[in-house]
């Protein structure tokens, strides 16, 4: 179990580091909400999560909604293989902005949805 | 699989679940259980017992209960009603399962297996056939031809349970082996029961599937991918070209609703959108759910979810430890002899120091503890024989046209497992005489002004160190007329004699007594109430019957607590001592020397009358008596007299020892000891010894009545009412 650290401490992002499964999803959680609650928007890299699972694919949907709730955008900016291998097979790669499988971006900037999730 | 070793816990754990099932599918069935839980219960026994049978290669046992549990499964998802058909078949199916476990005892398990499989083949064509086919297996349902969905790809519909995660059952887990099955061309997830941020728990399992899932694959491929989930979770599989009617009950059945739901199987490319408006048109035509059955949606979003009661049910279960029989009765043994031991070791200590005797004075503590350890291990709850006796009434009152309700009450009270199966056939007999004769046809009550519903009452609890067990019914009671004719026709009453209620009532026990008019294959013969009486008496118990013409009759057993070890208080009488069980003394008193002299054996104990006994006189112990006597007033069920003895010499825990053949039919013992001198002190027969004094009282009452009325018609010699008491 690792504990994530912000490589990159910018407000309205963040990006976990190690593994984002069941076991740290309580954790994450917060940490994902008290994000929302802080900035005007929000960018999740997740390059650098070796392990994910169900309770992790379900935060993210948690956050989408939430954000959505908040008016607030909110976007997937990079994922690992591992990250992506799940939400493919969840047909959900494409929920969370297009820029979910493409490279990191500099800067969050807001995307519309292409799927509801609400 | 080595099959030359006999799958000794497979065939009990098995029989553990059958009889779980059992319980379930009758609580079910009395409304003591709402639906769902009764159903899940069954589906995870069958499964279990399904999967273990697997493991060994018992494809016989296999096969039928993956037949019971399709049926299980459709009266989940509310295919086919849960009625009391349906309980009827299941239980029926559960005894074929437990014959062929049966079989798994012996040497030639294999060829029983398969001669017995035979016996099965009716209920195999009952549970294919009943409520409507599986839709892989019948393709021309009630849809016409042509109206099958056109995608070639079966389609399955999914909720998770909740507590998938916490379980280690991660859904990709299952879309990963999907995929190794086949094509998996879609997959909708879907997340209604996620709640807002507050209330969402990160570890609980919210999602859903609508997928699509491309292979030339049988129904069972498909199911064994959900084989871990499928009794927690809703599991609903379409083949290829499934007909519409068959998404029409999706949808309907669809816990988001039908507008969400018909919504994803578009997006997931089940159905096309002509397709969908032929759906809507269809909707007359899908089968209605049974308002009582769970929809599968419903138990996603149900807090607690019923397989989760059952699940920290079966947890505390997992916490036994099977022990074999012989090894208690060892145990028991030593700790026998452990206090004998003790209790020399205490005496011998009277004489040493204080040291000595602080350290003995705490070992006595100590083994009284392991003592009372050792018993607690026999015990168990009565509750389980009781248990049994629902498919009894069950069975029974459907084979004799009687509707009854049974009321368990004390099912907590613990008993020495050796006097369970003692107690249970004198039970059975008192539970089948009362469906059979104690409550009437459902017409006849209602015709009497009672409620049809018939009720059975079986109670147990403690009382002064026995245990008592009552079997109440609400039913016609007995007819004291028909008995006491009976009984002077039979020659155990006088004509013209008046006995009370109660002497009556027992005669009902005499063998061959039976007032019955008509002899049923369940009772009437008359063999029965004597044997419960003799089961009884076995035990150095009793049985006690009372009742009411029309309102019911209640039949009590009596027995001893344990037959191991006692709590004694000892007595002495001369140079001898005797043990009173403990349990069954109220008091001591003085006997005043003024008492002594009078003729009558009784005494007045603030105002009651109490019947005196001496212990000398009764057992003809030599020497004369102390000048200062002692009384020992004991009480068993209800009545009470009072044990003469010289000296008190205290309380006693001390094993019993049996008699001995010669000894056993010894009138006023039940038993033996040995102190810790090494004498061997008789243990008291304080029942026999109470029955006795009150019969003596009875009588003497009877007899004084008798020569009042005399003495009332004229001064006439009357011989003196002395009833000695006899012992013979």
């Amino acid at each position: 179990m690792t504990i994530g650290i912000d490589t990159d401490p910018s407000p309205g992002r963040l990006a976990p580091q190690g593994a984002l499964t069941i076991y740290e999803a309580a954790g994450f959680k917060e940490r994902l909400l008290s994000a929302l609650v802080a900035a005007p928007c929000l960018a999740i890299d997740l390059a650098g999560i070796d392990e994910f699972d169900t309770a992790g694919a379900q935060l993210l949907v948690l956050a989408a909604r939430e954000a959505a709730r908040a008016g607030k955008p909110i976007e997937l900016v990079a994922c690992s293989a591992t990250v992506q291998e799940v939400l493919q097979r969840y047909g959900l790669e494409r929920a969370f902005g297009p820029g979910a499988t493409a490279q990191a971006r500099p800067a969050p900037h807001p995307l519309p949805h292409e799927r509801s999730l609400a | 699989m080595n099959q030359a070793l006999a799958p000794t816990t497979f065939v009990a754990e098995s029989r553990d679940l059958l009889r779980e099932m059992e319980e379930a599918l009758l609580a079910l069935a009395d409304g003591r259980a709402r639906r769902e839980d009764g159903v899940n219960a069954a589906f995870r026994a069958m499964h279990t017992i399904k999967g273990s049978a697997g493991v060994f290669g018992f494809d016989t046992i296999v096969d039928f209960a993956h037949a019971m549990e399709d049926l299980i499964a459709q009266a989940r998802a509310g295919q086919v009603a849960i009625d009391a058909g349906l309980v009827a078949l299941l239980l029926a199916c559960a005894d074929h399962v437990g014959r062929l476990i049966d079989c798994l005892e012996h040497d030639d398990r294999l060829q029983r297996l398969h001669d017995a499989d035979a016996g099965g083949d009716g209920l195999r064509r009952q549970l294919a056939s009943y409520g409507e086919p599986a839709p892989a297996t019948d393709a021309a349902r009630a849809a016409p031809p042509g109206t099958g969905a056109r995608t070639d790809c079966w389609h399955v519909s999914v909720r998770f349970h909740p507590d998938s995660l916490r379980h280690g059952m991660d859904p990709v887990s299952i879309l990963r082996y999907l995929s190794t099955l086949g094509d998996v061309r879609s997959v909708v997830p879907l997340f209604d029961t996620m709640p807002a941020a507050t209330e969402m728990d990160p570890e609980t399992c919210y999602v859903g599937l609508e997928l699509q899932l491309a292979g030339s694959l049988t129904e069972q491929d498909v199911e064994k991918a959900f084989e871990f989930v499928r009794e927690d979770s809703s599991v609903r599989i379409l083949p290829p070209h499934a007909p519409l009617a068959s998404y029409a009950e999706l949808v309907a059945c669809a816990p988001e609703g039908p507008q969400l739901a018909t919504q994803r199987l578009l997006e997931c490319g089940a159905l096309d959108v002509d397709e969908l408006a032929a759906l809507t048109a269809l909707d007359a035509a899908a089968p209605t759910v049974d308002a009582g059955s769970s929809t599968p949606g419903a138990q996603a979003t149900e807090t607690p979810h019923p397989a989760g009661d059952g699940g920290s049910a079966r947890a505390a279960a997992g916490r036994a430890v099977r022990v074999h029989a012989g090894k208690l009765d060892d145990l028991i043994d030593l700790v026998g002899e452990l206090v004998i031991a003790s209790a020399g070791v205490s005496l011998c200590a009277q004489a040493g120091d204080t040291e000595l005797r602080e350290a003995t004075s705490g070992m006595s503590r100590l083994v009284e503890q392991v003592r009372d350890a050792a018993l607690a291990l026999r015990m168990v709850p009565v509750g389980e024989t009781f248990a049994r006796f629902r498919r009894v009434v069950h069975d029974l009152g459907r084979e004799l046209g009687k509707d009854v309700d049974l009321v368990i009450s004390g099912a907590e009270t613990e008993l020495d497992k050796s006097m369970v199966e003692k107690l249970s056939d004198p039970l059975m007999h008192l539970v089948r005489n009362a469906l059979d004769h104690g409550i009437e046809p459902p017409a006849q009550r209602l015709a009497r002004g009672k409620p049809a519903r018939g009720r059975l009452h079986l109670d147990a609890y403690h009382e002064s160190g026995s245990i008592v067990i009552a079997v109440s019914d609400d039913g016609a009671g007995l007819d004291r007329d028909r008995i006491l004719a009976r009984a002077i026709e039979r020659g155990h009453v006088a004509a013209g004699a008046a006995p009370g209620d109660r002497e009556l009532l027992q005669l009902v026990m005499e063998p061959g007594f039976s007032t019955a008019a008509e002899v049923t294959s369940i009772s009437g013969r008359g063999m029965g109430m004597d044997v419960v009486r003799r089961n009884l008496d076995a035990l150095r118990g009793s049985v006690t019957i009372d009742s009411t013409p029309g309102q019911g009759t209640s039949v009590a057993l009596r027995a001893p607590l344990t037959l191991a070890i006692i709590d004694g208080f000892l007595v002495g009488v001369g140079r001898a001592t005797f043990v009173v069980p403990l349990d069954m003394v109220v008091e001591c008193l003085e006997l005043g020397t003024h008492a002594r002299d009078g003729a009558a054996g009784y005494v007045n104990l603030r105002g009651q009358v109490l019947p005196l006994l001496r212990l000398r006189d009764l057992f003809d112990v030599g020497g004369q008596p102390a000048r200062r006597e002692n009384i020992v007033v004991v009480q068993y069920a209800g009545q009470q007299a009072g044990l003469v003895v010289d000296s008190l010499m205290g309380e006693f825990q001390t094993v019993i020892k049996p008699l001995g053949k010669l000894f056993e039919r010894l009138a006023g013992i039940s038993g033996s000891t040995i102190l810790g001198t090494g004498e061997v002190a008789l243990i008291v027969d304080v029942p026999g010894l109470v029955a006795k004094v009150q019969q003596r009282a009875g009588a003497d009452r009877a007899a004084s009545e008798h020569n009042e009325a005399r003495e009332s018609e004229g001064p006439q010699a009357s011989a003196s009412p002395l009833a000695a008491s006899t012992f013979h």
